[in-house]
């Protein structure tokens, strides 16, 4: 892999929050790459950021009282340079968005505009994008509608988004997210709000197209099992910072940082029972994200904290293995903390 | 197994919801067939989980069961007694061996009252009623080893529900429920609002409370792998109806009905190797509304091995081994 | 935090100084006042305040001194638009908390007819319904009351119908509370947030209400000062005499801020939410 591969690299990125009792750091310095037609996955509980890191890259995060401090957000499409999205102007962002980076959210009914007919929406993008007129912007619809498997695609596309149900609804989302064919598609949590069965069709179509068209998947999420089963590249993150990153495989059979491990252990799992044991469980609860000291954030709840971790904020290391990875800890530090 | 080993029985309960139209002329528009036909039992000591998507009919299973949502049709006996049948005076007498545990940590604590109040309440409302013997200084004893009990320091007993995190709140929720000594806890997805951290914690402390009081639990999820964790025996709703109960280890390896199998295999697992290798069973279209008159299977349209007979009457819960019922044609006449 | 709450409070301390001073002032009126606010004086029609004449705010066109009429006329307007606001508070808050916790069809019947009352301009019902009561001092107390009773039973519906369907509320009842009981213990606490903004901002429209209707004639009838009828005849002498308008407007400004500082800071208060930031 070489570094052309990369479509997205994020260095540094801080977010802060202006709130009545403090500033909340809620990204706070992070750091990854996204490759083409690479899906990677961030995960973190809620209040770990990773919903701010979303709005941060897109340059959406709603200002006052939020505010990108620090990082860079570099895009690289293909054939063109390279772009830092934080310090290009309002006008080519918002270009950027919808042909170059798509999204999708957790709550297809709310992005929908309910007063406009489906098949208006997804041509929407494509008219200003493409230019394509009003008639083609149509057909191009249904055709998308029939793609993402919707009966009777003629019929329904001159329906409202209420006449459809959330896991349809999400679907027409996806259409219109991928109908400009992104090069990066953005799924913030896209199948919290959804039934399981219908969380398997929702996956298994955001599988299938980005496959397609290559396109490079950032998918946010909660759930490590929707992450086990789309995603080649992991960012963990707790308290506005990525703790660990590493392939899938890895993460999942070997996690070096103790969050990673605790939550993995903490979660019930469907393919083992007659277990009669407890579950692993992480004693007490994430932190507040004001006034952090200098030091680990997660050391209150580790059962492996040392003296240095209330101290600092350990370094990322990047660990040899099979594929590198990184993790920030101290138990894997390879320096002690700078003077 | 004798029936005077259930300490709860639901047989052929029905919950139907008027629509009603018009604002000022009002009428009746149709129905809603929440709940279609339910039925299931709970013996003593055991953990039964009501398991399926939303819409359902879980909740308003539970909520019947509880007496907070009134039931169209059916019975609901518990220790022996049928609920539906006793004066209020009695219900109320009843109400204190079955207690609920509620999804929303936010919403089922009052924002006004202390911690402690809230613990408390139901003793006070025992006490005043005669019903339990105790005065204050024993309330506040049972309160605080209560709080204890449930991970929560007494320290924050004079505190108001928004100082405390999720799970602490769902901590309160528990020691409430507690507080009366109940025979039945009814949680009503009890962890579904919490981060996997705080899930996990709150999960092992209602398995060690089952072991330490002695509990019976009627437990509600859409979460398979959370069902699967604390249950001994598995019913899964479709549509309003059961469709398929077995023990937890014999549903997760043998599930016979086309719903449990697809709902089994839709789970994303936490592991990267198996996800990669099984086949998904996919679903077409979404679950239908629950207010359409139906003859049938109620899961015939999306069902990949539908018949020609699912389309002509529904299949009736039935055993086809120890301890597993199936409600479906493949398995036989019912 | 300590400081925000302390501003908080400021808030409600200021409002309650005003008040305060108002209320002071009634207490005083009953045992001295520094004239007859009914004695005409022709030797002193229209003149502006002074300290050498004692008329600190001026007299008015029958030489009658502005501050005892004030003095008496805040009596007046305190106790109409306490009573009014205490009329239309209790019957609207049992006809809200009747509606919305019994649901159903006499929900329905109640708030349409709320909605009827509502549809009215709060002023024209007023009216309408003291040309039906008569123009009496007592009665604008009822007029300004049923304009009340739709707005408090809107508020107090609409938080019991949220509150209804709260969990907590669920869980009370199979805790063996019986209806009553939550009402006290669960509905009442929580929807006095709403409540008390409402009572507030009633207190201050009341004063207004009754000096309107005092302004056209239909509220405290001559020579008997209100806020409204000495504005009403200070408007005709307004150009020479501004004095006999300004006094009383201001002292309806600043009785309606009192007001609604002290409800601002009580809400505020009552809120455990913000109660515990100390």
């Amino acid at each position: 892999m070489s570094d052309d591969d990369i479509i997205l690299k994020v260095t540094g990125l801080k977010t802060e929050f202006r709130a009545e009792y403090g500033l909340v750091k809620a990204v706070d310095g992070i750091s990854f790459d996204l490759r083409r037609g690479e899906t990677l996955g961030l995960v973190g509980e809620s209040g770990s950021g990773k919903s701010v890191t979303n709005l941060s890259i897109l340059r959406l995060v709603p200002s006052p009282p939020g505010k990108t401090v620090d990082g860079k957000v570099l895009f690289h499409a293909a054939g063109e340079g390279e772009r830092d999205l934080l310090a290009v102007s309002e006008e080519e962002v918002r270009v950027l968005r919808g042909r170059n980076i798509s999204m999708i959210f957790q709550d297809p009914l709310t992005s929908l505009n309910p007063v406009l007919r489906v098949s208006l929406q997804i041509g929407e993008a494509l008219r200003l994008h493409h230019g394509l007129s009003r008639r083609e912007a149509r057909a191009k619809a249904i055709e998308l509608l029939r793609l993402i498997g919707i009966p009777d695609p003629e019929r329904r596309a001159d329906e409202y988004p209420h006449q459809f149900s959330g896991g349809m609804r999400q679907r027409v989302m996806i259409a219109m997210a991928l109908s400009c064919d992104p090069d990066i598609l953005i799924a913030d949590e896209p199948t919290t709000a959804l039934d399981v069965t219908i969380q398997a069709q929702i996956l298994d179509l955001i599988k299938s197209l980005a496959a397609k068209k290559r396109t490079a998947v950032i998918m946010i999420t909660h759930d490590l099992g929707v992450v086990a089963g789309m995603c080649e590249t992991v960012c963990v993150m707790y308290a506005g910072r990525i703790v660990e990153r590493a392939q899938v495989d890895d993460l999942f059979y070997d996690p070096k940082h103790p969050y990673t491990r605790g939550l993995l252990d903490s979660i019930p799992r469907a393919d083992r029972t007659g277990s009669d044991g407890r579950l692993y469980s992480i004693p007490g609860s994430p932190p507040s994200l004001v006034g952090m000291p200098d030091a680990c954030p997660f050391h209150p709840r580790c059962a492996r904290a040392m003296d240095i971790c209330r101290k600092a904020y350990p370094p990322e290391t990047l660990l040899e293995g099979r594929a590198p990875r990184r993790v920030s800890c101290w138990l894997h530090a390879k320096e002690g903390p700078k003077p | 197994m004798s029936d005077d080993e259930n300490l709860l029985e639901v047989r052929g309960l029905k919950v139907h919801f008027p629509i009603h139209k018009g604002i000022i002329f009002r009428r009746k528009a149709g129905f809603v067939r929440a709940v279609d036909g339910v039925d299931f039992s709970v013996k003593k000591g055991e953990a039964l989980g009501l398991v399926g998507e939303s819409g359902c009919g879980k909740s308003t299973t539970a909520m019947a069961v509880a007496q907070l949502q009134a039931a169209t049709a059916g019975s609901i006996r518990f220790a022996g007694e049928d609920l539906g049948s006793l004066s209020p005076k009695d219900l109320r007498r009843a109400r204190r061996h079955f207690q609920i545990v509620f999804q929303d940590p936010y919403s089922s604590l009052d924002p006004r009252m202390r911690a402690f109040d809230i613990i408390a309440e139901p003793l006070r409302i025992y006490a005043r009623l005669g019903i339990v013997d105790a005065d204050e200084a024993e309330i506040e004893r049972r309160t605080l080893s209560l709080m204890e009990r449930c991970g929560l320091s007494t320290s924050f007993a004079r505190r108001y529900p928004h100082e405390f995190s999720g799970g602490q709140r769902q901590r309160i929720g528990i020691a409430r429920a507690l507080s009366l000594g109940p025979k039945l806890i009814i949680a009503d997805e009890p962890v579904s609002a919490l981060d996997v951290s705080i899930q996990s914690q709150i999960l092992n402390l209602l398995k060690d409370l089952r072991k330490d009081f002695d509990l019976t639990f009627l437990f509600i999820a859409h979460d398979l792998a959370v069902i699967e964790y604390f249950c001994d025996r598995i019913a899964v709703m479709y549509l309003g109806r059961v469709v398929e109960t077995a023990s937890a280890a014999e549903l997760n390896k043998n599930p016979m009905h086309p719903y449990t199998r697809a709902l089994l295999s839709a789970v994303p697992l936490p592991d990267p190797e198996k996800e990669r290798s099984r086949r998904r069973i996919l679903l077409k279209g979404d679950v239908p509304s629950p207010s359409a008159e139906r003859k049938g299977c109620p899961f015939r349209e999306r069902c990949p091995e539908a018949m020609e007979r699912c389309a002509f009457s529904a299949p009736n819960l039935r055993a086809v081994a120890e301890g597993h019922e199936v409600s479906c044609f493949l398995y036989g006449e019912a | 935090m300590e400081t925000r709450a302390l501003r908080k409070n400021s808030i409600a301390l200021t409002g309650l100084a005003i008040v305060g001073v108002y209320v002071a002032a009634i207490l005083l009126s009953f045992v001295w006042l520094p004239f007859d606010p009914v004695a005409m004086d022709t030797e002193h029609l229209l003149e502006g305040p002074s300290l050498a004449t004692g008329h600190l705010f001026g007299t008015d066109e029958f030489g009658r001194d502005i501050l005892s009429r004030i003095m008496k006329g805040a009596s007046v307007s305190l106790v109409i638009s306490l009573s009014a606001t205490a009329l239309g508070a209790v019957a609207g808050v049992l006809m809200g908390i009747w509606a919305g916790y019994l649901g159903g069809r006499w929900d329905q019947v109640l708030m349409r007819v709320a909605d009827v009352l509502f549809s009215f301009p709060s002023l024209l019902l007023a009216i309408f319904v003291m040309a039906i009561l008569g123009e009496k001092t007592y009665n604008v107390v009822f007029a300004i009351g049923i304009v009340y009773i739709p707005q408090f039973a809107r508020v107090s519906r609409g938080a019991v119908l949220t509150i209804k369907s709260s969990e907590f509320v669920r869980a009370a009842r199979s805790n063996g509370a019986s209806s009553g009981f939550i009402l006290f213990r669960h509905l009442l606490p929580n929807i006095l947030v709403p409540l008390i903004v409402q009572v507030s901002l009633s207190l201050s429209v009341a004063i207004l209400l009754e000096s309107s209707l005092s302004f056209l004639g239909l509220g405290v009838q001559p020579p008997y000062p209100s806020w409204g009828n000495m504005l009403s005849a200070g408007r005709k002498v307004m150009v020479i005499a501004p004095w006999t308008a300004v006094y009383p407007g201001l002292a309806i400004v600043f009785l309606v801020l009192g007001f609604n500082l002290l409800g601002d800071g009580l809400r505020d208060i009552l809120d455990p939410r913000l109660k515990n930031a100390r």
